[in-house]
Order: C-alpha cells, then sequence, then structure tokens
C-alpha cells in the first residue's frame, strides 16, 4: 500500500510539474506545431491538469503522513484504502475548491517582483518568469490546500475506523459493559 | 441573520467549541474525579472508552473545521500572512490530533485491553501532554481568528464612514 501511494505521489508531482511548467512557458504552442490536435487538446487542459495534479500531490502526501503518525492504526481496518478510494472518489470536486482557494487574495501586489526583474532583464524574460512564478506559486498553494484537507480526511477516516473497530470487537477496541447491572441485562 | 455565511461560521465556531471544549473538559475535570472516585481497574475501563468517543468527536470536528474554514475563506476573501500563520497551525493541530489518538490512543488501548498495565503510566501522560499540546495551539488559532475576523471588518467599517 505504501508502495503504491508513493508511485501515485510521484505520477502526481509530474504531472503536476509539468502541467504548470507548460502552463506558464506556453509549451504547448511547441506541441501545437507539431501535432496542432494534440496541441489544442493540451492547451485546453493543461491548467486543469496542474490544479488536478496539485490536488492530488497534497491529498496523497497528507495519506502518507497520516499513515506515519497513526503507526498504530494497521490493526484498524483498511483506514489507508478506504482514505485512497475517497481521495481518488473525490478528487475533481477538491481540485476545484483548493484551487478557488489558492486564487484568494491574489491581486497587483504580486507584479512587484517581475517589475524588478524587468529593470535588469529585459520585458521578455520577466514576463517569462512573471507566468512561472505565478504557475509555480499557485501549484504549491493549491497542493497546501489539499494536504490540509487530506489529513482532516484521514482523521476522518481513522474516527469511523475506530468506531466500527470498537462495535465488531476488534482487538483491543471491545467494547467493555459498564457495569454489572448492565452485563446481567445482557445476559 | 439567515444567510449561508453566517450559517457556515456558526458551524465553525461550534466546531472549534467542541473539539477544544471536549479535551479541555476530559484532562481537567473526567480525568482527576476518576482517578480519586475509582480503582484503577474501573478507571482505566472508564478511561479507554472516553478516549474513543474523545477521538472520534475530536476528528470530525478538526474535520468540519477545515471544510468550513475553506468556505469561510471564500466567503470573506480574506488572505495574507496571518492567514497563513493560522493554517500552518491548523496543519499542526490535526497532524498531533492524528497522532494521540492514531497512535498513543491505539497502543493505549492495546495494553489496557486485559486490564492495568506497566506500560501504561507513561503512555497515558504522554497523550495528556500532547493533549494539552493540541489544546495550546488551539487557544493561539482561536487568538489569531479575532485578529482575522478584525481584518475582515475593517473594509465594512470604512465603507459605512
Amino acid at each position: 500500500m505504501r508502495c503504491l501511494i508513493a508511485l501515485l505521489s510521484q505520477a502526481s508531482l509530474v504531472v503536476g510539474l509539468l502541467a504548470a511548467l507548460s502552463y506558464g512557458a506556453e509549451l504547448h504552442t511547441a506541441v501545437r506545431m507539431r501535432a496542432p490536435a494534440a496541441g489544442a487538446w493540451w492547451n485546453a487542459h493543461e491548467f486543469y491538469l496542474m490544479e488536478g495534479g496539485a490536488t492530488a500531490l497534497g491529498l496523497l502526501l497528507a495519506l502518507r503522513i497520516g499513515l506515519r503518525l497513526a503507526a498504530e492504526a494497521d490493526r484498524l481496518r483498511y483506514p489507508a484504502v478506504v482514505t485512497l478510494a475517497l481521495n481518488a472518489a473525490l478528487l475533481l470536486p477538491l481540485s476545484s475548491l483548493c484551487a478557488r482557494a489558492a486564487r484568494i487574495g491574489v491581486d497587483g501586489d504580486v507584479a512587484v517582483v517581475p517589475d524588478r526583474i524587468a529593470a535588469f532583464a529585459g520585458f521578455a524574460p520577466s514576463k517569462l518568469f512573471d507566468n512561472l512564478l505565478t504557475a509555480g506559486l499557485y501549484f504549491v498553494k493549491t497542493a497546501a490546500f489539499a494536504s490540509l484537507l487530506g489529513l482532516a480526511l484521514f482523521g476522518t477516516v481513522l474516527a469511523g475506523a475506530m468506531v466500527r473497530a470498537s462495535r465488531h470487537g476488534a482487538t483491543g477496541l471491545d467494547s467493555q459493559p459498564d457495569d454489572d447491572s448492565t452485563s446481567e441485562a445482557r445476559a | 441573520m439567515l444567510s449561508l455565511r453566517l450559517l457556515v461560521l456558526f458551524i465553525h465556531v461550534t466546531a472549534v467549541i467542541v473539539a477544544l471544549g471536549g479535551s479541555l473538559f476530559s484532562t481537567f475535570a473526567l480525568a482527576p474525579v476518576l482517578a480519586e472516585e475509582l480503582d484503577a481497574a474501573a478507571r482505566l475501563r472508564v478511561a479507554r472508552r472516553v478516549i474513543q468517543r474523545l477521538g472520534v468527536i475530536v476528528l470530525g470536528a478538526l474535520a468540519v473545521l477545515v471544510v468550513t474554514g475553506i468556505s469561510n475563506m471564500e466567503f470573506f476573501n480574506v488572505a495574507g500572512p496571518l492567514l497563513d500563520l493560522k493554517l500552518a497551525l491548523v496543519a499542526i493541530v490535526i497532524a498531533l490530533a492524528i497522532f494521540q489518538y492514531g497512535a498513543l490512543g491505539m497502543r493505549i488501548w492495546g495494553l489496557s485491553a486485559t486490564g492495568p498495565h506497566p506500560a501504561l503510566v507513561p503512555l497515558q501522560a504522554r497523550f495528556r501532554s500532547v493533549g494539552l499540546k493540541v489544546g495550546l495551539l488551539v487557544l493561539v488559532i482561536v487568538y489569531l481568528s479575532l485578529g482575522l475576523s478584525r481584518a475582515a471588518a475593517v473594509p465594512l467599517a470604512l465603507a459605512r464612514r
């Protein structure tokens, strides 16, 4: 399970970063010159792939952190599997939510850095750097919000697993009778 | 009075009260009374069930906090270093809560299944210590939230002048 999570994390990082780089540097133009239809598809979807990759990366990182922190959770059944399944099922709505949250507060103040770059490197490099910086920050912020949601989701699944295990009498989580009168009533 | 924004804020604040109040009650009211009134075996039996229920309540409340918190960000359009600090602290709180109940709590459950065990005392002390740290961080987050709510209210106050 941990190998699968690591693999998925790496895949989401690669896809997300490639999409962010392409979106920031407008690399879809190069793809269009070679294969117009593929370039058009990539141009239409690279932004959403960036969002989805960042969200997936955040959710998977949160799951890895959660599994390390809740070391004894292996005694409960399937918290990792259930969380992974929920991450996959909720990826699209969470991508939208995390991307919206990442856009909050972005305004003209972020234009300070490209102005300084333009002062000594020129307009074209500063424009490219500005686009790459914006895409990179957007990627990181989306992943950060997804990590927060992922931790909360893992905590919820853990809580549900604890309730389920105590009801079904898993090892170390058996429900104990409150007192003698309760156990006599049950008999 | 009746708006989605206010409802989400209400749920957010209620979740804080539930998470923080439950932990403080357990640490400062319940645990000392159990220690005074019950023998070791009965105290352990009660403590195990309290830890389990409290874990479910705290972890559930934290999840509600995160979801409603992000919704509040959209409604009030607040951003800045103060909010970034608050979100970082929230992530630390959730991580500590997962460690407290998912590692320490589970280990306590496992060891105490057949009654008192010598390894339980340091584990329970560590459980309480982590719980206090979580409580302190939540109080700091509440304080930061006050600063954020005042920052969000400033444009409204300026507009009214």
